[in-house]
This record gives structure tokens, sequence and C-alpha cells, in this order.
């Protein structure tokens, strides 16, 4: 493959992989409740995401090690089982929301109750796991995830004034409903920077045998695909504050979020809203259990690799199948899809330390990454934003238990 | 913590009250309008409407911690809201469009109204 076409098809995949049920989630409440105003919280998130995606193709790319048997090699396992568990814990709360919103899209579909296709769904997206290999994974799905380009189309269609989404990109502090506000602000930040996504693409990375001649792909990769993909989150946020926010509706459920493309797409508006949350949730899914069992099994120390049998990496192949069914139960109980995308994106923020701290200390090691160790400006962004989500994830849950 | 929160109902505190009330009230004049216009089928429409009309009951119980004069205006209001609902919800299931886009109109003129009690007065 040429390096363009490379290229290309990483930013391609990188954008359409980007939404799932936690920025679609997020996003679409904040505008409802804040309109544009935290706009500058996602552009936030997204720079740092930037960062750590580049940083965790680069150090597959030259030291070709995962971000996770990295860590495990240099710390050891003592040390290492303490981010393993919380991104464990937080990873399948995530895969429980992605479950669960691509059920809510089928009941929107089909009228059926969403608890009544957790096992379905489940059983999917395993087979998926099971029959096909890294590369449908990771370029089939996301390719199916470009149909996400409609909030784009909607977000213009609504016609929003330029000068407020200006605004909301400049930092500005809550103009009512503290709590509320920070609540939301933490559930984008871990919405866009789910510690998933870097163990995921490290490991995706060393599956397609990176050398540092992809480093400029790499970097391409990151940036623009993960900006382009950011811009989607941000046309969800803008068709919601255009759309609810006027009407006084507050998003509590998946069922009010349905009707967030019919202002501006009509009669196609719920339909395509249903197939772009599923498609995107789908994709989200799969690549949360692939990245639940590369975090296990390289912890472990286990023969792992979605491109290998399924005898050669058994306890891998195992994992997933067991982070499946943990995720479907609650799904399957009728837990709010919606209340636990909230949860599972607050949670994410507050992990993210554990999940970067490590992965930094790596990034200045020049004995995995040499000459390419971090720059000044990747080590302040990455420390700021993630010790930022962690304090505000601390203080804005209990608050918004408290408050409401 | 994360077990209390998806066990928990939301918080009740006046402004919140208020504007969860007008939030159901405004998205079953949406859904209404919607459903009248073709945009959204009839299974998820009757659907969220029950939804609706469930959340809105589970908030109005909470009616009694506002003040005395947002209480004395919001109880009528809501009362009216959830009637509206409930008609809507058969005038959906009747297939009557025009009942449901008159119906919708009143939902939102009322879900308005819920919003304008929590503003401070002019």
């Amino acid at each position: 493959m040429s390096r363009a076409l490379q290229v290309a098809l990483g930013v391609v995949t990188a954008f359409g992989g980007f939404l799932e049920a936690g920025s679609i989630a997020t996003s679409a409440q904040a505008g409802s409740e804040f309109g544009y105003r935290l706009l500058w919280v996602l552009a936030l998130g997204t720079l740092c995401l930037v960062f750590l995606v580049e940083m965790s193709g680069r150090l597959a790319a030259v030291s070709h090690h995962t971000i996770a048997a990295a860590v495990r090699e240099r710390f050891g396992f003592a040390f290492y089982l303490l981010p393993l568990v919380g991104m464990v814990l937080v990873g399948v709360l995530t895969l429980v929301a992605e479950l669960g919103a691509i059920c809510i899209a089928l009941q929107f579909a089909t009228g059926i109750a969403f608890q009544w296709w957790a096992l379905p769904v489940t059983f999917a997206v395993w087979a998926l796991l099971w029959a096909g290999n890294f590369d449908v994974i990771e370029n089939g799905v996301s390719l199916l995830g470009l149909l996400t380009v409609v909030f784009i189309v909607a977000a213009l269609r609504e016609q929003p004034p330029l000068r407020d989404i200006a605004a909301g990109l400049v930092p500005s502090l809550a103009p009512h409903d503290g709590g509320r506000f920070w609540f939301l602000a933490v559930s984008i930040l871990g919405a866009t920077l789910t510690p998933y996504l870097f163990y995921f693409y490290s490991s995706g990375a060393v599956e397609e045998h990176w050398d540092e001649r992809m480093l400029t792909t790499n970097r391409m990769v990151a940036s623009v695909g993960m900006g382009f993909g950011a811009v989607l989150a941000a046309a969800v946020l803008v068709v919601s504050a255009t759309v609810f926010g006027p009407r006084g509706i507050r998003l509590e459920s998946y069922d009010q979020l349905a009707l967030l493309l019919t202002d501006s797409l009509g009669r196609w508006g719920f339909a395509l809203f249903v197939a772009a949350l599923a498609i995107a949730c789908l994709g989200a899914a799969l690549e949360i259990t692939l990245a639940l069992a590369y975090m296990v099994a390289q912890g472990f120390g286990w023969s792992w690799g979605e491109n290998l049998g399924h005898q050669e990496a058994a306890r891998f192949t195992a994992t997933y199948t067991v982070a499946l069914v943990l995720a479907a139960i609650p799904v399957a109980l009728g837990l709010d899809p919606m209340r636990v995308t909230n949860v599972a994106m607050v949670l994410n923020g507050a992990a993210l330390p554990l999940a970067v701290m490590p992965f930094l200390v790596l990034m200045n090691d020049r004995d995995y990454v040499g000459v390419h160790a971090n720059g000044r400006l990747a080590n302040v962004v990455v420390l700021v934003v993630t010790v930022l989500a962690c304090v505000l994830a601390i203080v804005s849950l209990p608050l918004e238990l408290v408050g409401g | 913590m994360a077990i209390a929160f998806l066990g928990s109902g939301c918080g009740t505190d006046p402004p919140t009250l208020l504007r969860t009330l007008a939030s159901w009230a405004a998205t079953g004049a949406m859904l209404g309008r919607a459903w009248a216009d073709g945009a959204t089928p009839r299974a998820y429409t009757e659907r969220t409407l029950e939804r609706a009309q469930r959340e809105l009951a589970t908030q109005a119980r909470e009616l009694g911690t506002l003040p005395t004069a947002q209480r004395t205006q919001a109880t009528p209001v809501t009362e009216r809201v959830l009637r509206g609902l409930r008609d809507l919800a058969w005038a959906v299931r009747a297939h009557d469009r025009a009942a449901v886009r008159r119906l919708a109109d009143t939902l939102g003129a009322d879900a308005r109204r819920l919003s304008s009690l929590d503003e401070p007065p002019s």
C-alpha cells in the first residue's frame, strides 16, 4: 500500500471511528444545557488526544512495544496491576454503555425493548471479533462510521451563529448550575480521552508491524484524523444547542436524543440518527472489547493478537469473551444506557492518570523511544489535561449526586 | 459512588425540578410535532410518550418541595401536561394527526410556562 493511501485510510478510519456513545451523549447534553459554552472543553480534550494517540503510535513504531507491555516491562507486573484493574473496570463500564446504545438504536428501529437486544448484540460483537481480523475490525467498521458525517450536515443546515460558536471555543466558567457544568465538562473530557483508545492504537500499531518509517503517517493520522473526528462531536453539540436548547429540553435519555436530526433532516433524520448511533457504537464496542483483551493479555504476558488463530491466543480470546458477557448483564437487566454512559465517561476522566502517568514516563525514557522522546509541549499538555480531568471527576461526581 | 448514581433519581432542588418538568413537557411537544410530520415511527413515539409520562409523574411528586408561590402555579400546569401527554398518546394511537398537532402546541405552551416559573420576576 502506498504511503499516501496509508495516510488517507488512517485518517478516514480515525475520523469514522471517532464518535461513540460517550461523545454523542455528552456533547448533546452539553449543547442542550449550556449552548456552545462547552466547546472549548472538547477542543482541549482533542488537543490532548492528538498528543496521546501520536505518542502511542510513536512508542509502538520505535520500541515495537505496546503501552501495556512497555509499562509492565519498565515498572514491573505489581505496578502494572493498579492501572490494569482501574482501566479494566472503567473499560467494562464503557463497554456496557456502548452495547446499551446499540441496543437502544435497535429499540428505536424495531420497537422491541432494548433489554431484549442485549444478548443478540453481544453475540454479534463477539462473532465479529471471532471471525474477523484486525483490518476488518479497524477499517471496516470505521469506514461505515463515516455515516456519522450526517451530524455535520445537520449542523450546517441549522445555520448556527458562527460568532457564538467562536465564543464557545474560548474557555469560560459556568453561566449557571456550576456543578452540572463541570460534570458535563469532565464527561466530555472522559469521552474524548478514553484510555482504551490509545492502548488500542498502540496494540494495533504492533499488530500491523509499524516501524520508524510510519512516524509521519502516525503524526498525520493522530492530528488530522482525530482533529476532524472532533468536528463530528462538535457538530453533535452544535445541533443539540440549536434544536434542544431553545425548547428547554434537557437530555436525560436516548429517547429524547433520537429527535436530534428530525428538525434539520426531516423524515430521514430519525433513521439516520439511529443508523449512525448503532454503527458508531458498534465500532467502539469492538475496539473496547479488543482493548480490554490487549491490556490483560499483554499485562500477563500471554500470547495475544486479533490476527492470531484462536488456539494460539486462547487466553486472549477468552478474555474478550468474558468481558463481553460481563458487559451484557447490566444491559439485559435494563440499566439506563444514558446514565451508564454519563458515569462511565466521568470515571474515564478519573482513571486517566492511571493510564497516562506511566505512559508519560515511558515517552521520556530514551531506552524506549531513543531520539523520539517527547518534547516539552506534549508533556505539559498531556499532564495538565490529565490532572484537570481527574480533579474535575473527583469533585464533580459527588456534586452531581448531591446537587442533582 | 457509580452504583449510587445509577440507582438514584435526579435531584429535586426547585430550579432543577421546574426545568425537568418543562423539559419533559417540551419533549412531548417536539415528539408530537415530529410524529405528525411523519418524522418518527409510531412505536418509538408511543414508547417515548410513555417514558415522558412516567418521568413527569415521578417529578410531580416532588412539587411539594417547591416554595408556595411556585408550587401554586406549577401544580395545575403540571397536571395539565400530564393529561396532555396521555391525550397525545391516545391521539397517536388513533392516527389523529390534527389532534396530535393541537395537543403538541398546548404542551409547548405549558413547557414555556413551567420554564418561566424558574426565571426571576422582571
